[in-house]
This record gives C-alpha cells, structure tokens and sequence, in this order.
C-alpha cells in the first residue's frame, strides 16, 4: 500500500511511514510525537510536505462539527419503540381473537361444510347418472335411424311402387316386348 | 460467564435480558457518532435523525441475535451503514422532493428540541459555514466506501480491522480506501490546506 510519506530509508523505513500514517488517519498528533515527527522529516522537504498536508486535513476533518442532534433523541427512541410494541401487541390481539373465533364456531363450520359437501356431490352424481339414462336411450334411435345415402333415394318412387301388381299398360309392355 | 471486558458489550448483554436502563445508555454514548456517520452521508439533519433513530430501534429489536463475537461498535456501525445505503438505494428508485421541515411539527412522536451549538460572531460563523460546507461537499462526492471508512476513522474508537468489518473488506484494503480517499480530500480542499483560509474570504 503507497504511503504519503515517500523518502529515503535513511529517514524513515516504509513501515514507520506507514505507522505515521495511520496515526494521522484517526488524529491530530500530540505536540511531543509532531517534534519527533518533524525530526524525522528534518533533512527531507517532500516529507516534511507530505507530513504538514496529512495533518492540515486530519485536523481540519477532526474540526468538523458534531451533526444537530435533538436534546429528546434518546426519549423519542424509547417512544417509538413503545410505539412499535403496542402496534405488534394489537395485531396479535387480533390473531388470538380470529383464534378464538375459530374454536368456537370451527367444528360447527366444518360439520356444516362437509353436509354441503355430501348433498353437492350427491346432486351431481345424480345429475351425471340422468345424464347417462338419457344418453342409453338415444344411442339404439341413433343406431337404428341411420339414413341411406341421399343418392339412392333418387328412384324413390319408382323402388316402392315395384313391389306392386304389375297395371295393365305394364303387362301390355311386357307382351310386346315378349314377342 | 464471566463478566465481559468491553463496557459496551456488557451492556447490550443487558439490554438482551431486557435491560432498558442498559439500552438507554448505550443510545446516549453512541447517539452522536452514529449521527455524524449519517448526516454526511444523507446531509439532511431531519432524515439522518429519523434515520438514527431507525437504527437504535433495529438494535433493540435484534438485542436478543447480538452475540458478543465483536465490538458492539462495530455491530452498531454495520447496522447505520446497512439501513443508510438501503435509504439511499430507495432514493434512488423513489426520488422525492424535499419539503419545508416545519411539516413535523404534527409528529406523534412529539416536538424535535434542537440543541443549541457553540456560537460564534457572525464572520467567523460565515466563515465556518462556508468551511463545513466545503468540506461536506468533498465527502459527499467521495464513493459511498471511501467516505464511510475515513468518517468511521475520525470517531476514533473502531480500529482499522473494526472499520473493515463494518464496511466488509480486508484491513488492507480498508486502508487503501482511506488513503485514495484523503488524497481526494486533500486534492479538493488544497487552498485552504495550503494557506489556512478559503480563497476569496479575505482571512
């Protein structure tokens, strides 16, 4: 990791720089260990740089002031956490009494809805039993009404009627023809 | 057991078992750390106090999961970042529009007492103003990491292993964060690193 404090070993090692560093990260040096410091930095100018802009901004980071804070903060915690348990305690009230809603009026519920239950499924069996008589009775109408193709029924006439007594123009043609 | 070394950790120990007292403690030792965390991340002083105060509130409904494996700090800093980058992610999907804070006055929670601050005579007041603004303005533009590892390294009480527990890196790697940060920082406020006054204010 680069340390700001880039200088010849012969003043301070990396990791011193690095120590330096870090303690000037959290804060302002105290006066004895910013003469050891400036000692050090003493026959560098880069360093003794580099050391006075890493303190300038610790320093002013460390004059920042504290964020407003309310003087009832610590009070307003404790309200809204008062708040938040008495909104979770009514919720679960309101579970126990759906609860005991269901314990009282449950088994009747549940013997009311299986009567439903059987009297719908019974219904509808019944339904699906009509609707098979039904279907069975029509099946040998379909089977017997099978219609003829509509082509044959061209001569109608003609096919029924050959089935009588000959009239007497057909005998008449039939003789001649027999001659 | 024997009795923890960390205070801090004893007392949320307390508050597990249902301690108000021991709760009430702890708000009022880290109330302005994790504000300052807040506030110049989400530089509105409303939202960050509500914010806060959401913080607070998750560590006393998680009291009875804390197990005392780190730093109570710690496990109070991961829970303000993580709550602030969900606002922050919110925001971004849900820009509002800010409106006049006199709207809470109507809170149930009651009336916000704002402390009063150090004074000082109008042109230092302008000129402290203008510098905080300054520098709020560098931090804000920092990457969400940078910003949070340097803020978390200013409150003094976490170590560098600490600060990257909470931001979820390695220790090295936390402190090229705060390196690439400050030399931003510094790169952004240089004439006033440089002389001791801001350009243009006369002093």
């Amino acid at each position: 990791m680069p340390t700001v404090f880039n200088c010849p070993d012969e003043f301070m090692n990396d990791r011193q720089a690095r120590t330096w560093q870090e303690i000037l990260w959290r804060r302002p040096l105290s006066p004895a260990e910013a003469q050891q410091l400036k000692e050090l930095a003493g026959h560098s100018p880069e360093l003794a740089e580099a050391l006075e802009t890493e303190t300038a901004l610790t320093e002013l980071l460390a004059q920042l002031p504290d964020a407003p804070l309310s003087s009832n903060f610590t009070a307003r915690v404790l309200q809204a956490i008062d708040t938040q348990a008495a909104q979770a305690a009514a919720a679960l009230q309101g579970l126990a009494g759906l609860r005991d809603w269901l314990a009282r009026f449950g088994p009747r519920l549940a013997w009311a809805t299986a009567l439903v239950l059987v009297g719908w499924l019974g219904w509808n069996q019944y339904q699906v039993s009509r609707r098979a008589q039904a279907m069975a009775a029509i099946v040998p109408v379909f089977q017997a009404a099978a219609l003829p193709d509509p082509r044959l029924l061209q001569d109608f006439d003609a096919i029924v009627h050959l089935s009588e007594l000959p009239s007497a123009t057909d005998l008449e043609l039939l003789n001649a023809l027999a001659q | 057991m024997a009795e923890p070394v960390d205070p801090d950790i004893a007392l949320m120990l307390r508050v597990k078992r249902g301690d108000r007292a021991a709760f009430e403690a702890l708000v009022n030792k880290y109330k302005q750390p994790v504000m300052n965390l807040l506030y110049r991340t989400l530089p509105d002083a409303t939202e960050a106090e509500d914010l806060a105060q959401a913080v607070f509130v998750q560590v006393f409904k998680s009291a009875h999961r804390y197990r005392a494996t780190a730093k109570f700090s710690t496990w109070l800093f991961t829970i303000a970042r993580n709550l602030c980058l969900n606002e922050i992610r919110r925001r971004t999907r849900h820009p509002v529009q800010p409106i006049d804070g006199l709207a809470d006055q109507g809170d149930e929670t009651g009336q916000r007492q704002i402390q009063d601050h150090t004074t000082f005579s109008p042109p230092e007041a302008l000129l402290h103003s203008e510098l905080e603004a300054k520098i709020q303005a560098a931090l804000a533009e920092l990457p969400e990491k940078q910003r949070t590892a340097i803020l978390l390294c200013r409150e003094g009480d976490l170590s560098y292993e600490d600060i990257a527990r909470v931001i979820g890196c390695s220790v090295s790697a936390t402190k090229s964060l705060i390196h690439r940060g400050r030399e931003t920082l510094k790169a952004k406020l240089k004439p006033y690193l440089r002389t001791g006054v801001w350009p243009g204010t006369g002093r």
